[in-house]
This record gives structure tokens, C-alpha cells and sequence, in this order.
């Protein structure tokens, strides 16, 4: 069983508005599991981007509106406001913000709101299948 | 008033016309008599004389005789002073007609009631009128006696008639009822034939068929059939049961008879179809026949005589009532052929009666059918909704699980990258990874099974299938203990499965195979075709699954592994099922298990091909 789904031709990458080609792609990693916060925040800063994190819906909008945000890798089952919310709130700020849905679920693919994200993967210890999925879209 | 009594009235004796009172005695149409008082017969009428005379001349003097009769009534009447009857033997007359008579007589008396003994004077000198003695008549009663014969006849024609149709109400039983119609027309007490044949009308053939019989084969049979029943006096109803019993095993060589006469009911001179066509009782003689049909009719029965009685109920004809009286050549007569109509409307009605139960059975057995499609539904909804509540149970689960997994083997991977191989710790490392990972596999496979997904689907070899998961259980496997053998069929045609989930299902199994043995066995992976399903037979040697759990051991959490949750199997019939697949299960205590599962062939998979597969008997072997 792959994690990917296929199903959906996503959105072809869009650059964060202020990045310019020195800087690293800035990446925001919402999730409310602190580990989970830790191993993306290890992982994807050893692979060269900047990394920024967030546990809830609030933190998460203020890191995007006060500083560079190329991509955003969000979790969906989260206390409070869930990712799907999350999605719709950060498509209303800005609709070409590539974002990857990561969920543990493989269910909310058949939500329609999840269909507004770029990607949609499910959480795997393997993580060489999300970061291809970000170095594509992000073109990095 | 006439002149004879005027003078009688007067109570003088009288002296009249002698021969005129004789003339008229004798033209009375009855016989007169007169005794003297010594009991001598001293007169009779000419009516009487001409009697007697008849009957002498069929009889040569015998001590039953008219005259005895007469003597015997006046002795009687002096002795006892009162009145005397008596019948007389019927005879013959000179016209072949069966005589009664009755005699009755009565002893002169005078007013006071005495006997007269010859005090009073004899008025004339003719022997008739001395007043003493006996005067009598003799009556011909014939006419009455045969009134009276005929009411017993219908009486008990009428009863047979009542215990006929009681006897048939009593079954259902189309057998007992055409057994009863018969022994009904042959009985003593009933129609009393020599034998009776039973035919009925096969509609979707256009046929008409010999069904049963019933008679003895020859006189002598039927002589000690007949003395056995008779000594036991018993009733019609008595006698349904104790003349089958008799015929049992005598009535084969009638019953063969029967059998042969196949009739098209298109055959217009058959006289059987021409009884059921005008519904018309016919007595045939098989001289009077010419069509080789009918006379191969009598042939095949053996018989020159036969009555038959087309069955008709309502307006529809079933089938004819056949009798004869082949064994003691008892001519049939048309009283006897009368009666058989009446029976076979009793018949015809029994015999529709039981048609239409046949049918509600039939309906209730339908209704009964349905009733337990209902009952096996619910069951099925019952255990669907048990598996959906499991499900979501396992499925939340799994989804806690997945977060932890994802977050220790990432890291495990993390950490992996760096260390260097040489190192004692990146080995450790390496087995958190792929140990984590394998949890996740699991984790898939679980929600796969919760939430079957169909996607993935690939034509393969199921062979390879099943090599693949030995190789998955190559640690598992102590072939010290355990003899793999696997008989593969060399071109089984494809499956289209998604093979990570059939992979995932054989390898429950297997692992179940392997536990069954801990003392070591013998483990064999047979791979078939049947019907248009692909079959593996997995069999142990192991210690087996006891009866009482071998229903439920695709149930969700059933386990009787104490360190197992119970889901294996569950999972394992699920994902076969959801391939369109059976997977089956039989067992012996101490000698082993097999487990076969079914696949259909690519692009073959209906309905029809289950049916195909004749699981009867393997359900049966499975319960």
C-alpha cells in the first residue's frame, strides 16, 4: 500500500511570493504533536529549508502572515481547529500557498475541503515520499 | 252391504252358497288354509295348492318344504292357543323369480275367547267350515322382501360410501389415498372387485398412466386373503389396514401390470379415453373391443371384463378408476359399475384435495425458506454491524498507532544516516527502522481491512503469491520441525487481486498452520483449478480446531492463541471475500486443518461461478 495518492493531478508549484533565489524555501510545519514537530523541523532543516513550526491554527496563521512562508506541511486531526480548516483559512489569505496535507488518516482524501491542498500524504516514518513532494513543489 | 255378511252379521249360523264362498277363496290372491283340531289340514285354497305344487317341482319333498311350513305354524297355534308366523324358504317360481311367503295362522275361538272344540254344530257338511281348529293364510311377500333387500343393499353402499370417505379424509397422503380407493374397490365390504387399477392423467405428457394397483394374482391368493380377513369381522376401516398389510408383498405382480399401460390421450377409440372424455362410466368386454390399444389393455391386465369410471372433479378429468373380476369370473354388473361412479367422485375430490395440499406445503415450505433467508440476513446484518463497530474501533486504533510509529522510526531513520555502518549502534538502529516499518504494514492492512480499499488490482500468478509469502515466513518457519511441501499447478490461470493484500491474508493463515504444530509437522501448500476459481489448499498435520469453534473462527476477536488479537482469520476472510473469493475451513481434532482459499479467475468472477463450484458438500464438511 503506497502512502501517495495519485489520484488528483495537483496544482502546478507556485514560489512563495518574497523568496528570492538565495534565501532557502521556508517551510511551516503545522502538527500538534511536538515530536512529530521535532522530526519534521530535524529532517527537513538538515536538507538545507527553513523550518518553522506550529502546534495550533493561531500560531500557525501569525507565522504565515509575519514571515516568508513557501510551503506549509499540515496535519489534519488537531485539538482545537483541525487541518481542513486550517487549509481553507490559509486559502483565503493566500490562494497560491503550496500546501501538503499529512495526515495519519487516509480518509480525508474523500473530503472534498482536502481537495484544495496541493498534495495529500499520509504520515509514513519513511519520509522520502513527502520530501520529493515538497522539493517538487517548491522547486528546490 | 252384501248378502253374505248381512247374514253373518245376524250371528245365526248360516247355510249359503258353498261354491260361491269356495270360488272366492280361491281367486284370493293369497293361500287360505284350514285345519281340523287335531292339526289334520282339511282345506286349501286353489292359490295355495298351485304353491305348493311350484314349489314341489323345484324342490322333490324336503323337510323345508311349504307344507311342512303350514303343518309346523298350526301345531304351533294349538298348542299355544294364540297366533302363529313363520317364514317360508324362498324358492324359484315358474319364472325364475326368487319366492317369499309368509304364513301366519290363527285358532278359532268363540266370543268368550275359548278355543272351540266342536260343541257347536256343524252347519254345513263341508270339511272348510266346521268352526273348530285352525285357519291360516300364506302370503306372498316376494315384492317386499326384495323392497327390503335392495334398502339393506343401498344402506350398506352408503356406508361404505361414508367409511370410504372418512378413511380418506383422514390422509393427506396422495400413496394412502389411491391405496384406500383401491382396497375400497376391492374390499368384500366395499365394491368387493376381484381387482382395481388406478390410472392418471400426466398433463404435461398428454399421458395416461398406470399408477397402483391392487388385487390378488390368483384365486387361491385371493381365497386365503379373503378367509383371513373375514374370521377377523372387522370394519371397512379395519379392513383399509389389514388387507394392505395383506397384499403387501403380493400386490407387486398387479401393481408391474398397471405400470406398463401408458396411454396418449390423443388415442380417440381407446375406451379409457372415452370414458374421461364423456365423463361416462363404461363396462367393456374385451370381445367387444377392436382397436389393438384396447385389447392390449385386457392382455397386458389379464382380464375379459373391465368397468371403468372416468375421475372427473369439477369439470376437469384426473385420471380413470379400473375393476374386474378376472379371479372368480363374477360378471359385472351395471348396480356395481353404478356404485364405482359414486366412489370415484370421492375420489376425484381426495384426490384434488391432496394435489392442493401438495401445493400450500409447497408454499409454506417456500414461506419457511424465506423465513430462514430473513433469519441468515440478520445474522449477516448482525455481524456486518459487529465487524463496522470492530472496524472503527480498529481503524482509531490504528490511526493512534500510526503517529508514534511515524515518529520513532523516523527518527530511527534520521539517526540512520549518519552513523556510520561500521558502528555497533547503527544495526540497533536499523531494526527500529525496518521494525517500525513492519508495524506499519500492519497498520495498513488493518485499515485496508476496515476500509477495503479495491484499488491496486494486478493480474498475478497466484503461485507466486504464495512463494512470495513463504519467503515473508522464512524466519518464522523451524524446518527442523516444520516440512513445507508445495504442490504448485503448473498453469493455473491468472488472478486480478491486489497482491500486498492476498500476500497479507495467506500469511495469517499460514502463521495459524505453523502454530497448530508446535511439535513439528508437515505443512503443504497445494495450488488448484476448480471451476473457474483458483484454489489454495493450505493443510496442516496440527493439533485441529474443535468442533464447537469451527464456527466461529472468522470471527473478530475469536482466539484461542493467548498473545493473539483474534483478527487474523477475520482479516484474512474479509480481504478474500472483498476479492470476490470463499475461503473455507475443516478440521479434525488431533489430525489436522485445511484451509482452502478461492479466487476467481481473472474476469470471470460472477454469481454463477460460486454456484459452480458445488459447495455444498464443502459447507457440510465445514459445519
Amino acid at each position: 500500500m503506497k502512502n501517495v495518492s495519485n489520484e488528483r493531478n495537483f496544482a502546478p508549484y507556485h514560489t512563495g511570493q518574497n523568496r528570492t533565489q538565495m534565501t532557502p524555501p521556508a517551510i511551516l510545519v503545522v502538527d500538534d504533536e511536538e515530536h512529530m514537530l521535532r522530526l519534521y523541523e530535524k529532517e527537513l532543516s538538515e536538507d538545507g529549508y527553513q523550518v518553522k513550526t506550529a502546534t495550533g491554527a493561531e500560531d500557525a496563521l501569525k507565522i504565515a502572515q509575519k514571515d516568508q512562508v513557501d510551503l506549509v506541511v499540515l496535519d489534519i486531526k488537531m485539538e482545537g481547529k483541525n487541518g481542513l480548516e486550517i487549509l481553507s483559512d490559509f486559502r483565503r489569505i493566500n490562494k497560491d500557498l503550496p500546501i501538503i496535507l499529512n495526515s495519519a488518516y487516509s480518509t480525508y482524501k474523500s473530503d472534498f475541503q482536502s481537495w484544495l491542498a496541493d498534495a495529500y500524504l499520509v504520515k509514513s516514518s519513511n519520509l522520502e515520499e513527502l520530501k520529493k513532494t515538497i522539493r517538487e513543489l517548491v522547486n528546490f | 252391504m252384501s248378502n253374505f255378511e248381512k247374514k253373518n252379521n245376524e250371528t245365526s249360523p248360516v247355510c249359503f252358497c258353498i261354491s260361491d264362498l269356495e270360488e272366492v277363496l280361491d281367486r284370493l290372491p293369497m293361500g287360505i288354509f284350514k285345519s281340523d283340531e287335531k292339526g289334520n289340514l282339511i282345506y286349501m285354497n286353489e292359490y295355495l295348492t298351485k304353491l305348493i305344487g311350484e314349489q314341489q317341482r323345484e324342490k322333490s319333498k324336503e323337510v323345508n318344504s311349504l307344507e311342512h311350513h303350514i303343518n309346523y305354524v298350526v301345531k304351533e297355534c294349538l298348542t299355544g292357543g294364540k297366533s302363529s308366523f313363520a317364514e317360508a324358504k324362498p324358492f324359484e317360481n315358474s319364472k325364475g323369480e326368487q319366492t317369499f311367503l309368509a304364513l301366519e295362522a290363527i285358532c278359532l275361538k268363540d266370543d268368550s275367547g275359548k278355543p272351540i272344540n266342536g260343541e257347536l254344530a256343524d252347519v254345513c257338511t263341508s270339511g272348510w267350515s266346521r268352526r273348530r281348529g285352525v285357519v291360516g293364510v300364506v302370503e306372498d311377500i316376494s315384492e317386499k322382501a326384495r323392497l327390503e333387500k335392495n334398502l339393506k343393499k343401498k344402506i350398506s353402499e352408503l356406508s361404505i360410501i361414508c367409511e370410504v370417505g372418512n378413511a380418506l379424509r383422514s390422509t393427506l397422503n396422495l400413496e394412502e389415498i389411491l391405496e384406500i380407493i383401491l382396497i375400497g374397490v376391492t374390499a368384500g365390504q366395499g365394491l368387493g372387485f376381484n381387482r382395481a387399477f388406478l390410472l392418471l392423467l400426466n398433463e404435461e405428457e398428454n399421458l395416461l398412466e398406470g399408477k397402483i394397483a391392487i388385487g390378488p394374482s390368483n384365486p387361491a391368493e385371493a381365497k386365503r386373503i379373503w378367509e383371513d380377513l373375514s374370521t377377523k369381522k372387522q370394519s371397512l376401516e379395519e379392513v383399509l389396514h389389514s388387507y394392505k398389510d395383506a397384499l403387501r408383498k403380493k400386490d407387486i405382480l398387479v401393481n408391474d401390470l398397471v405400470k406398463k399401460l401408458r396411454i396418449a390421450s390423443s388415442d380417440q377409440k381407446n375406451f379409457l379415453i372415452q370414458s374421461m372424455q364423456q365423463k361416462k362410466a363404461l363396462s367393456v368386454r374385451k370381445d367387444e373391443t377392436d382397436s389393438e390399444t384396447n385389447k392390449s389393455i385386457f392382455e397386458v391386465l389379464g382380464a375379459d371384463s373391465l368397468a371403468v369410471v372416468p375421475l372427473v372433479f369439477k369439470d376437469k378429468v384426473n385420471g380413470v378408476l379400473l375393476a374386474d373380476n378376472s379371479i372368480n369370473q363374477k360378471p359385472i354388473e351395471e348396480e356395481d359399475v353404478k356404485l364405482m361412479q359414486i366412489f370415484a367422485h370421492h375420489v376425484s375430490t381426495a384426490i384434488e384435495s391432496s394435489k392442493l395440499y401438495q401445493k400450500l406445503a409447497e408454499q409454506v415450505n417456500k414461506l419457511e425458506e424465506a423465513n430462514q433467508r430473513i433469519a441468515e440476513n440478520t445474522q449477516r446484518l448482525l455481524r456486518a454491524e459487529k465487524l463496522s463497530v470492530l472496524g472503527e474501533i480498529t481503524s482509531q486504533v490504528a490511526h493512534e498507532l500510526r503517529n508514534p510509529m511515524t515518529i520513532i522510526g523516523g527518527f530511527a531513520r534520521s539517526l540512520l544516516k549518519k552513523k556510520d555502518t561500521q558502528d555497533s549502534d547503527y544495526e540497533y538502529m536499523k531494526i527500529i527502522a525496518q521494525e517500525t516499518e513492519r508495524v506499519e504494514k500492519v497498520l495498513d492492512n488493518v485499515l485496508n481491512f476496515t476500509k477495503p480499499e479495491k484499488a491496486n488490482l494486478e493480474k498475478v500468478d497466484l503461485n507466486q503469491i504464495v512463494d512470495q509469502t513463504l519467503e515473508m515466513m522464512e524466519g518464522e518457519i523451524n524446518s527442523d520441525k516444520i516440512t513445507v511441501m508445495k504442490c504448485s499447478h503448473p498453469d493455473l490461470p491468472l488472478v486480478m487481486v491486489n497482491p500486498d493484500q492476498i500476500r497479507h491474508a495467506l500469511l495469517n493463515i499460514f502463521r495459524n498452520a505453523i502454530w497448530a504444530m508446535p511439535q513439528g509437522g508437515i505443512l503443504s501448500i497445494t495450488t488448484k483449478k476448480k471451476g473457474s476459481f483458483a484454489k489454495v489448499e493450505i493443510k496442516d498435520t496440527g493439533f485441529g480446531i474443535p468442533k464447537e469453534h469451527m464456527g466461529s473462527i472468522f470471527e473478530a476477536f475469536f482466539t484461542t492463541k493467548p498473545e493473539s488479537s483474534g483478527l487474523g482469520l477475520t482479516i484474512s476472510s474479509e480481504i478474500i471475500k472483498n476479492h470476490g473469493g470463499l475461503i473455507l475451513a475443516e478440521s479434525e481434532k488431533g489430525k489436522g486443518s485445511t484451509f482452502s482459499v478461492l479466487l476467481p479467475f481473472e474476469g470471470s468472477f460472477t454469481d454463477d461461478s460460486i454456484k459452480s463450484l458445488n459447495l455444498g458438500e464443502e459447507d457440510e464438511k465445514r459445519k
